[in-house]
């Protein structure tokens, strides 16, 4: 855009800067993780550990039952994706294909729902899984997160771009509409229904205030609610913590590293957060 | 693919309700823990309860203390709370008054109204309408912590006595660095956390005045709060704590590291805290030698006691099962083991301590009050939570105030906003008591 | 619904009124596709979303505590109890501060950035990917890092700062600096998420445009002022929107970065939701959180509502 020179120069520092800021507290995180206690402790700090160890990995995987929070939140993650997919997909397909009375109306009061954050109302939500006793459950870590506005409006702009056509042709072929549903739009929107997937997932996962309010045994946490209730006993130990930041880390990471383009290509499609 | 996802999705949540709901049929005892240092204790309980019900599995699952308050007051009322009920003093007339609590088995209530068993005073707090409601198992006192090195490097001989020695030594005891940061503090006091610090500036409150900021009221269940009548005492309290936060008497730092930990890595020379910290020191501070007394005394003299009692919910479909936990859980080895390892002092004095008491005199200090030493209780209220965090909040600000350094006046209008908040939270409650 | 007929030629009139009959039917069975298909996702957001909003509102106005036996009403009082509550102001001046400074912060260095990304844009994929590992980081682990990179005694930040001859700061203990630490991590976990979504949108400014004007003798601030940035106006009023409804409900790093452990204690910095969990989840008393719900949500649709008037595109959105 701006060719000259100078610019081009300070281009390369100031990215380059921010770029090794971006991603210096993840090296320090691991290196932390893999230090002794005493060099943990150590000052001034040295930059790698000298004699690396893995029994901050242990304790927090074996003495605190991380593992069984990140099952939790595999299944919550999981399951919350699926179903956001699916309701977001056949609400979008509907709002985008369909002309029906009260359509504009209806779309724009689930769209003015999404300005308003989960934790405006929290509190009816957690009433309403205290009333029916399923409070620290699966069935109330997912209950809010079936659905998702964004997941509407967007499928709603990738599917609009399939051409009428070929619903049309379909219907001519005597295809009945859910038919249609499966076999056309979702087929047609697979790389939209990824970028989705991804950011209804990564929502899941690192959703915080929700699991916090309805989970009231170990058992049940997340692994973001086990992280950051571990340090509020009465001291901190940033080893296992560390090794524990890590753990939390990698799946997105894992996500991220493999399905970077559909997510920066779901960006690009409504500026939507992937 | 979406449908693959879908079998998936749908397949994990109904084995998750399934999962859940097993549970509920299968043996399963469960029990919740606020102190996760006596959990060591509960896996000896668990492995003998497993040779008397080799089919009930017991789960035990240990929370931060405030976040085991709040859960256990959602849980037990809707049904899902644990079958073995560990309660403070403080919030067991809670679930009492609830009718959550299952009667105490003949046997066991026998013990607890055995003198020579339950001291008089553990047992008060247990029982309502001349019976008891709970088994009074562990109390904790707090006593004064101090590093022996760092006191005889500052040339005392011995730990303070009194109030004023307190601050005085504190005063020779910090440390500076180059830059003039504190180093080491020469007392840790508590500064953040308001609901634990209500607590302990207690510690002090007390010595000044012979009696808490909040006291049981005139009717069970009533609280009284005692600053406006002891203002000057309290500002007193309160502004010593200031004085020694800001300025040339500066004796502690909120970048330094706090309480047990401080303590055990040596930033600090003295604290005031309760039994567990003996174990807790000598595990993760080995090289410091330290001692502990009775918390120094002014006009009057009182150290904080929290107890812990066992109590049986009425909603537990394993109520044999857990009475007869809790009586493994009177046995020598395990009550030597609370102890030794967490530092709460069981209350049996039938058993015989002498074993531990003799590989760790320090114990000693804490199984027996000297003479003339008051044992005081936190008066148990439904707004316990709410009050002490909202008066400690206006204490631990007062705190960071530098502008109040010295100043009377000042100091004696903040301890009332703290008054009038407890107060107002008590009549909004219900349970204000003159 | 959309109907092709205009390029059909005209047919045998009994064809053609079989056409409409079928035509008709289907119409027919897409209105009840349309309500099964669409009737019970909207059921869900009516029970997730809607009612759930509404029904904050309505406890706003009852003292509610979930396990006690009566919910009275109670009016405004709930309300009038807010104007005195000194720790629900601080929590908002608080909020306010944070987000004003996380918002204008982050965006004005993510503008930066993505823009001269675009003079690289050869290595711009890589940097852009590297400044997004933060955004797909859950912002607990994040706030973690940071909270062990803070610590006044052996945090590497401190070090770091003590070659530029900065002695060691209370970074979460002191408190006027921590609102500037959680500024700091907030930034960081966003700044790539933003430049991403600016990069998007500068990309999309024709190169031809930006040559002309070139040509014509502008400098690249000419440029700057007078073509991208108007040409950036929705895109800029959709990140100003977002990133002030983040920022102004944050909660899980202040959660994490505040608590305190007996042995390190943090400053305890209040912000809105902070509060309401605190007394809807610790304290019980819905109905008061309720009530503070209802400001938090009157403080968000007013700050949307205001940047949408002064920042949008009046040619229309």
């Amino acid at each position: 855009m701006f060719k000259e020179r100078p610019i081009v120069i300070t281009a390369y520092i100031v990215c380059t800067i921010f770029a090794l800021l971006a991603v210096m507290p993840f090296f320090w995180v691991l290196m932390t993780a893999l230090k002794t206690n005493p060099e943990i402790n150590a000052w001034p700090p040295q930059l790698f550990p000298h004699q690396p160890t893995l029994e901050h990995f242990y304790q927090i995987l074996g003495k605190e039952n991380f593992l069984r929070y990140i099952f939790n939140s595999l299944v919550i993650a999981l399951s919350s994706m699926t179903a956001i997919l699916f309701t977001s997909s056949l609400a979008g397909f509907i709002f985008a294909k369909y002309k029906f009375p009260f359509r504009g109306v209806l779309f724009a009061i689930i769209l003015a729902t999404a300005i308003i954050p989960l934790e405006v109302y929290v509190i009816p939500l957690y009433l309403m899984v205290f009333g029916v006793r399923m409070m620290n459950s699966y069935f109330a870590l997912v209950f809010p997160f079936v659905i998702m506005t964004f997941g509407v409006f967007f499928m709603r702009q990738v599917i609009m771009s399939i051409p009428d056509e070929l619903l049309e042709a379909a219907r001519v072929d005597g295809a009945n509409e859910f038919w249609i549903y499966v076999r056309v739009v979702l087929a047609l929107s697979k790389s939209g229904l990824m970028a989705l997937g991804v950011f209804a997932f990564s929502e899941a996962w690192a959703n915080f205030i929700w699991p916090l309010v309805v989970v009231t045994t170990k058992d049940m946490y997340t692994t973001e609610l086990g992280l950051a209730t571990y340090q509020r006993q009465f001291y901190i130990e940033y080893g296992p913590i560390s090794a524990g930041a890590v753990i939390s880390i990698l799946p997105m990471l894992i996500v991220f590293t493999l399905l970077r383009r559909h997510i920066m290509k779901g960006i690009a499609t409504t500026g939507l957060r992937g | 693919m979406i449908r693959r996802l879908l079998a998936i999705a749908v397949c994990l949540l109904a084995l998750s309700s399934v999962a859940s709901a097993d549970e509920k049929t299968k043996g399963k005892l469960s029990i919740w823990l606020g102190y996760p240092e006596t959990l060591d204790a509960f896996k000896m309980g668990q492995a003998e309860f497993k040779k008397q019900y080799p089919n009930v599995d017991v789960e035990i699952l240990t929370f931060e203390l405030r976040e085991f308050e709040a859960k256990l007051a959602v849980s037990v009322p809707a049904g899902s709370g644990p079958d073995i009920l560990a309660l403070h003093d403080f919030i067991f007339p809670r679930y009492y008054e609830a009718g959550a609590l299952d009667d105490v088995p003949a046997d066991l209530a026998k013990a607890i109204n055995d003198k020579a068993i339950i001291d008089t005073p553990f047992k008060d707090i247990v029982t309502r309408e001349g019976k008891p409601w709970g088994v009074p198992w562990w109390s904790g006192r707090n006593g004064l912590f101090y590093n022996i090195d760092h006191l005889r490097e500052a040339g005392f001989n011995e730990p303070p006595k009194t109030y004023e020695d307190v601050w005085k030594y504190a005063e020779k005891l910090t440390q500076k660095g180059p830059d003039g940061q504190l180093t080491r503090a020469g007392i840790s006091l508590r500064l953040t956390g308001p609901s634990g610090g209500t607590q302990k500036f207690v510690y002090f409150y007390y010595q000044l005045t012979g009696e808490q900021m909040l006291e049981p009221g005139s009717k069970p269940g009533t609280v009284r709060v005692t600053i406006a009548k002891n203002i000057d005492a309290a500002a007193r309290a309160l502004l010593d704590h200031i004085d020694h936060l800001h300025g040339a008497k500066k004796s502690d730092d909120w970048a330094l590291k706090h309480d047990a930990q401080g303590f055990a890595s040596g930033a600090a020379s003295m604290f005031m805290r309760e039994s567990w910290v003996i174990p807790y020191v000598k595990k993760n501070g080995p090289n410091i030698k330290f001692g502990v007394v009775p918390v120094p005394r002014d006009k009057a003299w009182g150290a904080f006691n929290a107890v812990e009692v066992l109590s049986v919910s009425k909603d537990s479909k394993l109520k044999q099962a857990a009475w007869d936990f809790i009586r493994i859980l009177q046995a020598q080895p395990i009550l030597d083991n609370v102890l030794a390892s967490s530092g709460w002092v069981p209350l049996r004095r039938d058993r015989d301590y002498s074993a531990i008491l003799k590989d760790e005199p320090r114990f000693a200090e804490m199984t027996t009050p000297p003479a003339g030493l008051t044992l005081y209780i936190e008066a148990p209220n439904t707004s316990y939570e709410e009050m002490t965090t909202r008066m400690g909040e206006i204490i631990q600000a007062a705190f960071r105030d530098a502008s109040l350094v010295g100043n009377m006046d000042g100091a004696k209008k903040v301890m009332m906003r703290v008054n009038d908040t407890a107060v107002k939270i008590l009549k909004d409650n219900g349970i204000y008591s003159d | 619904m959309t109907v092709a007929t205009d390029s059909v030629s005209p047919r045998a009139s009994g064809l053609s009124s079989r056409r409409e009959e079928w035509r008709a039917s289907i119409r027919m069975n897409h209105l009840l596709w349309v309500v099964c298909a669409l009737g019970p996702v909207l059921a869900l957001f009516s029970i997730i979303r809607v009612y759930p909003i509404l029904e904050t509102i309505r406890l706003s106005f009852y003292r509610y505590h979930p396990t006690q036996r009566t919910k009275p009403f109670i009016g405004f009082d709930n309300y009038i109890r807010l104007l005195e509550d000194d720790a629900f102001r601080t929590a908002l001046i608080n909020t306010l501060q944070f987000c004003v400074l996380a918002v204008v912060i982050t965006l004005t260095l993510a503008f930066t950035i993505a823009l001269l990304l675009r003079s690289i844009e050869r290595a711009s994929p890589i940097y852009e990917i590297l400044l997004y590992i933060p955004v797909v980081t859950p912002w607990v682990p994040a706030s973690v890092i940071w909270k062990w990179i803070f610590d006044p005694q052996h945090g590497i930040l401190n070090y770091w700062l003590g070659f530029l001859g900065i002695p060691k700061l209370a970074w979460l203990q002191d408190e006027h600096i921590i609102l500037y630490a959680i500024v700091l991590v907030s930034v960081w976990k966003m700044l790539g998420y933003f430049v991403v979504v600016y990069g998007v949108g500068l990309r999309n400014i024709p190169d031809d445009l930006m040559e002309a004007a070139e040509l014509d003798g502008a400098t690249p601030w000419q440029r700057l002022i007078y073509i991208v940035i108007p040409m950036m106006k929705p895109i800029i009023l959709f990140t100003v929107i977002i990133a002030t409804i983040i920022f102004f409900n944050v909660f899980a790093p202040v959660y994490v970065l505040t608590a305190s452990a007996q042995g390190a204690p943090a400053y305890d910095f209040k912000v809105v939701i902070g509060e309401i969990y605190q007394n809807a989840f610790v304290f019980y008393r819905m109905g008061y959180a309720g009530a503070q719900s209802v400001v938090l949500l009157l403080f968000v649709l007013t700050l949307v509502f205001v940047q949408f008037f002064f920042l949008r595109d009046k040619r229309g959105v």
